[in-house]
């Protein structure tokens, strides 16, 4: 761990040699808006990000959003091995007289080519080995080369306008996220070390509940314990009648697709067209990693059944 | 035809001033590139007084030269009274009593406002055929020291430089041939990167048309690389016009992207960080670290000679600026001197050249003799330039080198 982040700093060290010339792309980013609000830029709980937590522009060359996006849930260290400082690292505060949640900077690098592709990424520490949680963002645009006149490169992007890569959209901006857990990791800690090599699979019951693994891990119960019962149900509420559920946040490996049978009109399972619903839920609160979602059923249903698909992106 | 500048002798109540003959020397620190401003125009071709105002030309009565586009055959016309004393506009044409414009003067300029035509600079008059101000040549634009014209419309430059044995040359376009009479615009800015390992000087001169005391000047929506007037405004809070017109000024915001931008670039070498007036804060520079002193920038210090590389996020329109020439009016020679201001002479021509500049007059009295002076405004006095001239021709002459930054005069004793 201290390698990988010693080869960071290294990295940071060296352009901000490059940067302390006359030349250079000037790339601004701010979150600066009207007042009112709490930050732009809060952690999971919602509390602004403290003055002096990283921020880092980078070069992801061709990586895709997804494999950002992955390589982000896999920790921050992972990721920021993967792709290329860009400018001096920043942080939260800064141009904003150390105001939380805020930063405006501006980034001067050389460039002699446009540069698209760039990202932030925004850390809820001072440093690397720290963070807890970080979120990335793709900056629109592209960074204008320097013009062979000598005159720098100018791009300005407000963050509003920057769209989420991983971490989570707030009201007011965006938030951190913690690294996600894999599945893999996961069911290697649920059962014995003795389990055979079998239990482990997605598609196994060792605790004979009906419930697969892969069930387990997305619906938040044991997959050693019979009685451990998935966290789904339906309940009706005034407005309708909704399926609520427990599922894991900021997965991007797993896609949880709520399906509906109306068994008096039709055979055919169809997923729940609603866009999923936050319902925190005091008296039962989410553990770390999952989060309480609901879905309405259409009304039309009389009488139906109710199920979970969840698909798992198997990595390469 | 010669043109003779508007400078009479104090007589009677009848008193007019001519233009102040401006001199500098612009910096270029090693190994670096700075914005160079043009705030000395080329003398007046036409002098009149608005009797018309429409939307792409004024009419005007007043007194015109044989050439009034002079050598780069395009001309700005400023306007020198008025509520927008101070403003402007490139011409298009003039044919009889109407001059063309290429924006509308409409709702800025009235009958009875007086102006004065300007041609525009070439390449060859700042910097010779000769390359007198010592740029340094080389076989490409990467080995040679450059020049630069940004072009607004297209967001480009156009970039210059002295081809070794060949001549001045537009990079990528060597083809064309010589480039010394591509157009300066007036008021503009250069852009020079100086590649060698010593500061590069580059003389400017020319006169300073007044009023200083305000600009507008034009900026489209992208970059736009600008020359300040002349200023004593001491800081960044005082640059800006207060009170103009809603369309006549920066557009401000909460943050750097919802604003316009800029950068100073000063005749010293120095330069500001990118700054911005935040709505409810004043000035700003962008990314300042509030544990390592405040963002502010109100106070950030303005030299009297600077240049604008300004991002408009907006639409076009024009910025009100405030300047001022320090003292522009004669002042004596000597405190022996108060009561009675020195007798100048027209200043005819004035140039850059190999020794550094050329200031040349007419000789109106047989036997006169002249003498140069120049006038620092960093230390304020008016000293002479080298020993007095007794012309043998029409025209008196002298070349000199001032230092610093200030005006220019000829004395007759």
């Amino acid at each position: 761990m201290m390698k990988r982040l010693h080869h960071l700093t290294l990295a940071c060290s060296l352009l901000m040699l490059a940067g302390s010339g006359a030349l250079g792309s000037d790339l601004v980013l701010s979150s600066l808006r009207d007042a009112g609000g709490s930050g732009f830029f809060v952690d999971s709980s919602g509390q602004a990000l403290a003055s002096g937590s990283l921020v880092q522009v980078v070069d992801c060359g061709e990586l895709t959003e997804t494999e950002i996006r992955e390589l982000a849930a896999g920790g921050v260290e992972t990721l920021l091995n993967a792709v290329t400082p860009f400018g001096d690292p920043a942080v939260i505060g800064q141009g904003i007289e150390d105001l939380p949640g805020h930063l405006e900077v501006v980034m001067s690098v050389p460039l002699d080519e446009a540069k698209s592709g760039l990202h932030v990424v925004v850390l809820n520490r001072a440093t690397v080995g720290d963070a807890t949680e970080w979120l990335v963002l793709s900056v629109p645009g592209q960074a204008a080369a320097d013009d062979p006149s000598g005159v720098a490169g100018f791009l300005a992007v407000h963050f509003e306008d920057a769209a989420l890569v991983y971490g989570a959209e707030t009201p007011d901006g965006f938030a951190t996220a913690a690294s996600v857990e894999s599945y893999e990791s996961w069911i290697s800690t649920m059962l014995d070390e003795s389990s055979p090599a079998s239990d482990l699979l997605p598609g196994a019951d060792p605790d004979s509940d009906q419930l697969s693994n892969l069930l387990e891990f997305g619906l938040g119960s044991d997959p050693s314990d019979g009685g451990s019962r998935a966290q789904i149900s339906v309940r009706l509420e005034e407005t309708g009648v909704f399926m609520e559920y427990l599922r894991r946040s900021n997965d991007p490996t797993l896609e949880y697709t709520p399906e509906y049978l109306p068994v008096s009109v039709s055979t055919v399972w169809m997923p729940l067209a609603d866009t999923p619903l936050s319902v925190p839920i005091p008296t039962n609160p989410a553990p770390t990693g999952y989060e309480w979602k609901k879905q309405e059923i259409p009304s039309a249903t009389a009488t139906g059944l109710g199920r979970m698909r969840i698909e798992r992106d198997t990595p390469e | 035809m010669v043109v003779l500048l508007n400078c009479r002798l104090a007589t009677g109540a009848d008193v007019e001033y001519s233009d102040p003959v401006g001199y500098g020397l612009w910096v270029v620190p090693a190994k670096s590139t700075r914005l160079a401003a043009l705030q000395f125009v080329n003398g007046w071709t036409l002098k009149g007084v608005v009797t018309e105002v429409g939307a792409d030309h004024i009419r005007a009565t007043g007194w015109i030269s044989d050439d009034p586009l002079g050598d780069s055959g395009s001309a700005i016309v400023r306007f020198r009274s008025g509520a927008y004393a101070g403003l402007t506009i490139p011409l298009t044409h003039i044919t009889g009593n109407t001059v063309g414009l290429v924006r509308s003067p409409v709702g800025m300029i009235q009958p009875g406002d007086e102006f004065t035509v300007h041609p525009d600079w070439t390449m060859e008059q700042v910097f010779g055929e000769d390359n007198h101000q010592g740029l340094l040549e080389g076989d490409s634009m990467k080995t040679a020291d450059t020049v630069s014209l940004w072009n607004q419309t297209e967001q480009k430059s156009h970039i210059y430089y002295f081809k070794s044995g060949e001549g001045f040359r537009e990079a990528g376009n060597e083809d064309a041939g010589d480039q010394l009479g591509v157009v300066v615009p007036a008021l503009s800015g250069l852009v020079i990167t100086n590649r060698r390992q010593t500061e590069l000087k580059i003389v400017l001169t020319g006169l300073a048309p007044m009023p200083q005391e305000q600009a507008f000047l034009w900026v489209e929506p992208g970059r736009n690389i600008l020359s300040l007037p002349f200023n004593n405004v001491g800081s960044l809070d005082n640059l800006f016009l207060n009170h103009p017109p809603a369309l006549h000024t920066f557009i401000s915001g909460r943050a750097a992207p919802r604003a316009d931008t800029l950068k100073l670039s000063f005749g010293s070498g120095a330069k500001t960080p990118i700054l911005y007036f935040k709505e409810g804060r004043g000035w700003w520079a962008v990314g300042g670290r509030g544990h390592g002193g405040p963002a502010n920038a109100g106070g950030t210090p303005v030299e009297i000679w600077a240049g604008m590389d300004y991002n408009r996020v907006g639409p076009a329109g024009y910025l009100g600026l405030r300047g001022a020439i320090p003292d522009s009016s004669p002042t004596p020679a000597s405190a022996s001197l108060a009561a009675t201001p020195p007798a100048t002479v027209p200043v005819s021509k004035v140039g850059s050249c190999k020794e550094g500049i050329r200031i040349e007059w007419k000789h109106v009295e047989t036997g006169a003799r002249y003498q140069v002076q120049s006038k620092d405004y960093a230390s304020g006095g008016w000293t002479d330039l080298g020993e007095p001239v007794t012309p043998t021709t029409e025209l008196g002459s002298l070349t000199c080198r001032p230092e610093g930054r200030g005006e220019l005069r000829v004395l007759i004793r």
